[in-house]
């Protein structure tokens, strides 16, 4: 079974080449191989020796902090078009006819029962003289039919 | 906020997305590009054009193949190489390496008119560009070794080799200029 280099004793030669990479702060180590290291560390005065030397060379590199200005204002304000907009399916089959239309999406949604409503008076089954059974005994019974006796 | 969900609502063009978008990565690139470039100037440009590139193609952003400061790191790292090899072609006339020297004289040039507490930031703008970019990479910039690897399109054991040679060329100038 292959074991991963987390689970594989670290050499000498490997713990060096690491401290003289990456420096002396674990985290800049490589993950699968930080455990073995801190512990090969712990047993070795020649790599604490070499972990110091690396140390001294990192708070020097650490002097360097180059001012940072805010970028927020200046990019947001001048955004150029987004050449992969992503959009909703109805949106692009929308704007592919009705170009301008996005913008009174809400308005021509919310006045659809209006205008299905128009269409089916104008288009629709004329209203038919034929009363129902329970209309008519509604409006033309007498007064003795709906009230109890 | 994942990257994930930030890159979707800024590929539907949510600008206040992308204002958090800048917030969070805008500082980080721009320390990257004044290590790599040097010059204020030039990495003011390189971060705007970096973070408009990713406005604009953030429907391409995959969450499941990198993180969101790994793929910005790799755009801008892209527009400063691009930057840095136009600088040295802009010398038509010198051979390659002059060329080259010209390059890293100018980022020096430019540094010694600031304080001497920059001998740090001269150091490293003495080294060649991919060794200065897998130290900056590497050490300043929180990210990972296979990071950096992917960033810069290079193995692991060749990032390491660059890492060393590039931290014993710091330590020379350092002790050669102090």
């Amino acid at each position: 079974m292959k074991r991963s280099p987390s689970q594989l004793p670290l050499s000498l030669t490997r713990a060096e080449e690491i401290l003289n990479a990456y420096g002396a702060e674990p985290e800049r180590w490589p993950e699968d191989e930080r455990g073995n290291l801190l512990q090969l560390l712990a047993q070795s005065p020649e790599l604490q020796a070499l972990r110091e030397t690396a140390s001294q060379l990192d708070d020097l590199l650490d002097e360097w902090q180059p001012e940072v200005i805010s970028h927020t204002d200046i990019l947001v304000g001048s955004l150029p078009a987004q050449t992969q907009l992503k959009q909703h399916w109805a949106d692009q089959l929308a704007a592919v006819f009705v170009p301008g239309l996005l913008g009174w999406r809400q308005a021509v949604l919310a006045a659809a029962p209006l205008t299905l409503g128009f269409i089916w008076g104008l288009w629709g089954e004329p209203p038919s003289d034929d009363w129902s059974e329970a209309e008519f005994l509604i409006f033309n019974s007498p007064m003795e039919v709906l009230t109890d006796e | 906020m994942d990257d994930g969900a930030l890159m979707e609502q800024v590929s539907r063009g949510d600008r206040e997305a992308f204002a958090m978008l800048v917030e969070q990565h805008a500082p980080a690139l721009h320390r990257f590009a004044v290590r790599l470039l040097v010059q204020q100037s030039h990495a003011e440009e390189i971060v705007q054009e970096t973070l408009t590139r990713a406005w604009q193609k953030a429907g391409d952003y995959n969450a499941e193949r990198a993180r969101l400061s790994t793929w910005l790191h790799r755009i801008a790292h892209n527009l400063c190489v691009d930057r840095l090899r136009r600088q040295e072609r802009e010398v038509p006339l010198a051979p390659a390496l002059e060329s080259a020297l010209t390059a890293r004289e100018t980022a020096e040039q430019v540094l010694e008119t600031l304080d001497s507490q920059d001998r740090v930031a001269r150091a490293i703008a003495s080294l060649s560009e991919r060794h200065r970019t897998a130290l900056v990479l590497t050490y300043y910039q929180s990210l990972s070794n296979r990071e950096v690897a992917e960033i810069m399109g290079v193995s692991l054991r060749a990032l390491e080799s660059l890492l060393v040679r590039a931290r014993q060329q710091i330590k020379t100038s350092l002790e050669a200029s102090s």
